[in-house]
């Protein structure tokens, strides 16, 4: 390839890689986007001697001026806190970057163009945390290299090459360093080759040196990242029919890995985000409770008066990675006793105090600046006491739990009748909400269709007249029963379940799991055990009516398999580059000192200090690797340049068979230097047989005969004796 | 071992063979110098030999003049030689009262002209003129020189006193330079042990007649050269001509020369084809005395080693045409 | 070869130091101004990394320190094994500009060097002439040369050459420096010194550059006496007239000529009299070497002392060679001058010294430079 055009398609990928990266931050306004697309490939061809760009440095210098007057305007207009200078500067980079790709003329311009790239890098770095910056990361990488080499290639042949010594007169001549420039003999296949690698190391050696840098820093910049995914429903507000009918929204919500809970299908886990307690008219919401921020032990934050023992066997780790959503809400299964997170605590108990809070009515919130990702890790106890333990419990409650049992005076009189009637001749408040749920179940029947028929309030028209609706009406049924009946109640809204991904060993929960259910005071100690205390004697016990019906599950083809493993990546790039820090460099290294440890001595010490032996897969692993690039390397050290081919001519028949000759001739010289024989560009057929009689000759006579007749095919006037060729074939092939 | 349909032989190889071992007789342990001066003499061009005296130059040329039966002429150039010792001169008969033109030695077929940087610029040209032209104009009338006509020309390359070197204009004008040496220990040793009552030339019998020569000078122009070797004479050529250490390179008529003498050594080895060896195995005699080696102040005397050595290096450097 | 070259053989090192000197060679690293810029931004990233904890940072300072490195050990790679040689002309004058190859040779197996810059050094100092090579695949040598002028005749030690690069990415240079010690002689200028020939004489004044021999341009006719070259007969002439008629040659020019150089100190050092100082070596030299070319033996006569007449491209070697290193006596020895009545004696001399120049009137011409 001429080296002048592969220098420009170099830096053009270099630069499409830097803006890829940018905009799959979300940031880059549209009409930016499509104007750098539409004007970078048009500013290929803009260049001389097609077009002279000095030309139009006037119009150029204008028009930025324009652009630059523009995104001010934006900035000061959007007001003060939303206008953004990162945006602005952003934007600025890639009409800059337009600007120079235009203006293309010396290598200060290139150099220009680089840099603003580079720019344009660290800002994507800033604003996209999602895989796609991995990719894009990685093809600039490579095509940096690139284009850092070649451009050094040429700027050398530019300042250098101009002058030709001629000894007679007295002045040097320049020599046109386009001819050079466009000639295909400096940048061979093997440059190419070579360069690639470089490339490669330049990846893996930044991949080492991110692993290596120590993170010492506080990290008090919180990542932004795209504007958060709407999830209805955890507002303080909520109108009956919004939430949990939409079945078909795929957008992942939230990733939990749950160690000691591998792959157990299906995942019944319901993920509590908020409990509404007021029911108005088809709206519940929440009674505003003041939120009480978390107590810190070490690393934990919990809620109560004392450090819970997170190492009880009962508790259940499990880390969350939600993703930028427009709630606050912090999800967890079961009962919460203490949150962690890692990396971050810093940020979340010096920067601002307390961010993470619970309120009275359970719900866990953190703040976040706008929205953004969170990751924590709950320690959660699944465990519910005992049926009997409940149907023991004591059914009067204290006031503060009125609220549960708000009853608007709209409701219809009917729905206490039916509760009663329900829970005729229960003795225990357990037996009736096991009741009420129960008949529910068996008499209604789900749907997402949403009729509405009369003008009754949507629960009694769920009640009385339809008999069927989604999970909001079944949980708010129940709840209203409950509470005719006396027994405390609330709503809650959430997520159930989750998909196991095999790739990543975690559970993908999905804005179609969004689900209501119920929750169900009794006067009963949660948990059993000696951190029990205090206020802490209430539970508050979870109840689903709703019919488990709940839509086809997601087939799963080749595609969504694939579509499992990409997810798997994000979550693993999540993990392990955007939130890398510390405690994970110092666990790095330890798995690191492990492997090699369980390579060389067959053991590997786990994190609690123990010895035990290592598995034998990393040793077959390194094995296998290390043969493999063995192999490679005697491949490509057997590989040499093909000779160069002969020339176009007239085909005639004779040349043709010239042409046949001549590549059996050379298969024979390749095979020869597979076995170590290398002949040379400048060598005769015959020196080469000369040579081959020193240094191999045994083989000696079947490459006499092959040289022979390809001597005389070749370069004489003798057509070939029918079958003549084909001998020579066998006889090259038996070398 | 699979066999070919053997190979077939243009026939004159025998006749060929024959005199190269002929002449081989007399010039004992140097087989290349006896293949160059026989490949221009097939390729009608002119050999110059530089070399130290007593080595064998005029040995070479009477042997080649014996083995073709063809009249052999020295002519040894000395400072006060005149034009007319070579061409000839008008002499006056008295008796007829005309002057009649008595021919000079240079109306042979082998034509040793020895030590030619002996003698007056002047003298050189009328030798090298006949050489080029194939025939002498003296007084206006022009007499031909009949075919085949060969000059071995020597220079002894050490001595510089008193000479007028060749200049590279008229270098251009030999097909081959070569340079016998100095025989090896073994056959010294043979040489001098050998000696016989007759000198060894003697034994030079005739094998081929003069128009045998001639037919043989025709045949080798039917000897076919692929176009991939003409590409790489040319090739060659073009980076003499743009190296920097050679202020002058190659000229057409050196690369026609290569080329006539490429086709002249297939003949020679019985081919009716030419490989890229022979070019490439000719290329330093053919090529080394008409480039001119970098200087920047012209003195006399050419470094000959330099120039072989460049011409290798470019060798070195080309890919042979597969 | 190479007559204007003597090499000088290096010092045998220890094995100790040989061994340090594989391990950790002699380089020099210098940042281009692209590198600078950059180190900057890595820095700037750096910090900002370190500070924000962003960690996608940390990837682009990786990538940044990474090209450093490999950087650094691609130039490595590319100044190994390489090898410089120079091809010399075989004379070198003053003044005059000429070309002095350069070969470089690359005897790495498996590796091609790119971008490479070769200077020579002067007295370890670099000439200021670069020569470049784009490419040298591995186990190739390649060849370039540079154009370069001494301003003054003299012994000049040339003491080895500087290899540098800035392969890969031109952010610093990286260069060693390969010894390869030599003494280069420079010759005196030569100037044109036909129009200071004042006297018209068979072996001098001839414009033409062939050699005095028997030429037949200048003749005359004279009878034939017996005893005579019957060679000599002019065929013609003798026709016309009826009797023999022989040509006459002029007497061959087999004369000597000396070359008289005073070379005494009769100024101030000022810059003025160094140039009347070199114009006389230059005069000097110009005359042995015209004369030479003519095929006289010439000789040399400096106060130094004297070189004996001979012919040929050696003797004027031998001569310039000699005028290279001539220094000037303050003492001033006396000047043996060559006798013989087939000498021709020509003198130079500074207008000062004129008077000390012993028996003018065997001088054949006695050239006069400088002011009095």
């Amino acid at each position: 390839m001429r080296f002048a055009l592969l220098h420009k398609l170099s830096s053009y990928a270099m630069v499409s890689s830097a803006f890829l990266a940018l905009y799959f931050s979300g940031e880059v306004a549209p009409h930016f986007s499509v104007l750098f697309a539409v004007a970078v490939p048009l500013s290929w061809f803009w260049e001389p001697p097609r077009v002279d760009p000095r030309r139009y440095n006037v119009v150029w210098n204008i028009l930025t001026i324009i652009v630059l007057l523009y995104l001010l305007a934006e900035v000061l207009l959007a007001g003060a806190g939303s206008g953004d200078p990162l945006s602005l500067g952003i934007h600025f980079l890639t009409f800059i970057e337009i600007n120079k790709l235009f203006n293309r003329r010396l290598s200060r311009d290139y150099l220009q163009i680089y840099v603003v790239s580079f720019l344009m890098l660290v800002a994507a770095a800033a604003l996209n945390t999602d895989l796609s910056f991995a990719v894009f990361f990685l093809l600039y990488v490579i095509f940096a290299t690139w284009t850092l080499i070649l451009f050094h290639l040429k700027r050398e042949m530019e300042d250098n090459y101009l002058l030709k010594h001629r000894p007679e007169q007295g002045v040097s001549e320049r020599i046109q360093v386009d001819r050079i420039l466009n000639s295909r003999r400096i940048v061979g296949g093997s440059f190419l080759v070579g360069t690639s690698v470089i490339s490669l190391i330049v990846f893996l050696l930044s991949s080492a040196i991110f692993l290596l840098f120590p993170r010492l820093g506080f990290g008090l910049f919180v990542s932004k990242t795209r504007g958060g995914i709407t999830v209805a429903g955890f507002s303080e507000r909520v109108q009956l029919g919004q939430f949990g009918t939409i079945r078909d929204n795929t957008q992942v919500v939230m990733r939990v890995e749950i160690p000691s809970l591998q792959g157990l299908r299906p995942l019944n886990f319901r993920w509590r985000g908020i409990a509404l307690d007021r029911y108005d008219k088809g709206v519940w919401s929440k009674t505003r409770s003041r939120p009480k921020p978390a107590a810190q032990s070490g690393d934990f934050l919990f809620f109560g008066r004392q450090r819970p023992n997170i190492d009880a066997p009962e508790i259940t780790r499990m880390t969350v990675f939600l993703e930028p959503l427009s709630t606050e809400a912090v999800f967890f299964a079961g009962d919460l006793r203490a949150i962690e997170f890692p990396g971050r605590l810093a940020e979340v108990m010096i920067g601002k105090r307390r961010l993470v809070k619970r309120d009275d009515h359970g719900d866990v919130t953190m703040s976040r600046h706008g929205s953004e990702s969170a990751h924590y890790n709950a320690y959660v106890s699944l465990r519910e006491p005992p049926a009997n333990a409940l149907r023991a419990a004591p059914g009067d409650v204290s006031t503060e739990f009125g609220l549960y049992l708000q009853f608007s005076t709209e409701l219809s009189h009917k729905i206490p009748k039916l509760a009663h009637e329900l829970t005729a001749g229960l003795s225990n408040n357990y037996d009736k909400a096991v009741a009420i749920q129960k008949w529910l179940h068996a008499n209604f029947r789900y749907t997402t269709e949403m009729k509405r028929e009369t003008q009754l309030d949507p629960v009694e028209e769920f009640l009385f007249v339809r008999k069927e609706g989604h999970c909001e009406y079944f949980a708010s049924a129940m709840t209203l029963l409950l509470r005719a009946a006396g027994i405390p109640a609330r709503t809650v809204n959430g997520f159930l379940g989750g998909e196991w991904n095999d790739f990543g060993k975690y559970y993908t929960i999905r804005q179609q799991d969004a689900h209501s259910w119920v929750e169900v005071f009794f006067n009963v100690p949660r948990a059993p055990g000696p951190d029990v205390r205090g206020a802490e004697t209430h539970s508050w016990i979870t109840f689903d009516p709703t019919p488990p019906s709940r839509g086809a599950p997601r087939i799963i083809g080749w595609t969504g398999r694939i579509e499992e493993w990409i997810d798997s990546l994000r979550l693993r790039w999540y993990k392990w580059v955007v939130e890398f820090d510390l405690s994970k460099q110092v666990g790095f290294f330890r798995d690191v000192g492990n492997f090699f440890r369980g390579l060389f001595s067959g053991s590997t010490r786990t994190k609690d200090g123990r010895i035990v032996p290592a598995s034998p897969t990393p040793r077959i692993v390194v094995v296998s690797l290390l043969l493999a690039a063995v192999i490679i390397w005697f491949v490509f050290r057997g590989r040499r340049g093909v000779p160069h081919p002969v020339r176009k001519q007239v085909d005639g028949p004779r040349v043709v068979e010239k042409r046949r000759v001549t590549k059996v001739y050379n298969d024979m010289v390749a095979r020869l230097e597979r076995h170590g024989v290398k002949k040379r560009n400048c060598h005769t057929a015959r020196e080469f047989l000369g040579f081959v009689h020193l240094h191999a000759t045994v083989l000696w006579p079947k490459v006499r005969d092959v040289s022979t007749v390809y001597e005389e095919l070749r370069f004489g006037e003798r057509p070939a004796a029918p079958g003549e060729i084909e001998r020579m074939v066998a006889i090259v092939k038996s070398i | 071992m699979q066999k070919f349909a053997p190979v077939p032989r243009a026939p004159w190889s025998d006749a060929v063979r024959r005199l190269e071992e002929s002449v081989a007789v007399a010039v004992k342990g140097k087989p290349e110098a006896v293949r160059l001066a026989l490949t221009a003499f097939l390729a009608r061009g002119h050999v110059l030999i530089e070399d130290v005296p007593g080595v064998g130059k005029t040995t070479l040329a009477q042997a080649v003049a014996r083995s073709v039966g063809c009249t052999f002429q020295r002519i040894q150039f000395t400072s006060d030689l005149l034009p007319s010792d070579v061409l000839g001169v008008s002499v006056w008969n008295p008796k007829d009262a005309v002057f009649e033109f008595k021919r000079g030695p240079i109306f042979a077929n082998v034509i040793l002209a020895d030590e030619i940087n002996r003698t007056t610029p002047k003298t050189q040209s009328c030798l090298l003129e006949a050489m080029s032209d194939g025939q002498v104009t003296i007084e206006d009338i022009t007499h031909h020189l009949a075919p085949p006509f060969i000059v071995i020309a020597t220079q002894n390359p050490v001595e510089h006193y008193g000479t007028y070197p060749l200049p590279e204009s008229q270098m251009d004008r030999f097909l081959l330079r070569i340079t016998i040496g100095y025989p090896g220990d073994a056959v010294e040793r043979q040489i001098l042990q050998d000696r016989k009552s007759q000198a060894p030339i003697e034994t030079v019998t005739q094998v081929a007649s003069a128009s045998d020569v001639l037919a043989m000078q025709a045949a080798v122009d039917d000897v076919t050269v692929d176009p991939s070797i003409d590409d790489y004479i040319i090739q060659v050529v073009r980076e003499t001509r743009e190296s920097p250490l050679l202020e002058l390179g190659v000229s057409t008529r050196g690369a026609l020369g290569l080329h006539h003498a490429a086709k002249a050594r297939a003949f020679l080895d019985g081919r009716a084809f030419v490989l890229p060896d022979d070019a490439k195995d000719l290329a330093v005699a053919t090529f080394a005395h008409r480039v001119v080696v970098s200087r920047a102040h012209d003195t006399v005397g050419g470094m000959r080693e330099e120039a072989d050595r460049i011409i290798r290096e470019i060798l070195e450097r080309i890919p042979i045409p597969s | 070869m190479g007559t204007a070259l003597t090499a000088l053989t290096s010092p045998s090192l220890t094995r100790w130091e040989r061994f340090r000197r594989y391990m950790r060679p002699p380089r020099r690293l210098r940042f281009t101004r692209e590198g600078w810029y950059f180190f900057f931004i890595s820095l700037g990233v750096g910090l900002a990394a370190i500070n924000t904890g962003n960690n996608l940072l940390y990837l682009i300072l990786g990538m940044t320190l990474s090209l450093i490195i490999v950087s650094g050990i691609l130039s490595e790679v590319t100044l190994r094994r390489l090898e410089v040689r120079r091809a010399p002309p075989d004379s070198i004058h003053a003044k005059r500009p000429f070309l002095m190859g350069i070969s470089l040779a690359n005897s790495k197996r498996r590796y091609p060097s790119y971008s490479i810059e070769v200077e020579d050094l002067l007295g370890d100092r670099p000439l200021e002439k670069k020569c470049y090579f784009l490419k040298v695949p591995s186990g190739r040598v390649q060849q370039t040369s540079y154009r370069y002028e001494f301003p003054r005749r003299g012994r000049y030690a040339l003491t080895g050459f500087r290899v540098s690069t800035k392969f890969p990415f031109a952010l610093f240079r990286k260069s060693r420096v390969v010894e390869a010690p030599a003494d280069v002689v420079v010759f005196p200028e030569l100037v044109d010194i036909r129009s200071l020939l004042t006297m018209v004489h068979p072996s001098m004044g001839e414009t033409s550059r062939t050699r005095v021999g028997r030429g037949e341009d200048f003749y005359s006719l004279r009878e034939f006496h017996p005893g005579d070259d019957s060679r000599e007969i002019h065929w013609k002439a003798t026709a016309k007239v009826g009797h023999l008629l022989i040509r006459e040659r002029e007497e061959e020019a087999a004369r000597q000529v000396a070359i008289c150089l005073f070379s005494g100190d009769v100024g101030e050092e000022t810059p003025a009299y160094i140039n009347e100082r070199e114009r006389l070596v230059s005069i000097a030299a110009s005359l042995v070497c015209h004369f030479i070319a003519l095929g006289n033996a010439v000789s040399l006569v400096t106060l130094e002392g004297a070189i004996p007449p001979a012919h040929g491209r050696d003797q004027a070697l031998r001569i310039l060679r000699a005028c290279a290193v001539l220094k000037f006596e303050r003492e001033p020895k006396p000047f043996l001058l060559p006798k013989g009545a087939r000498v021709d004696r020509i003198g130079v001399v500074h207008r000062r010294a004129a008077h000390l120049l012993p028996a003018k009137k065997t001088f054949t011409q006695i050239i006069e430079v400088g002011e009095a």
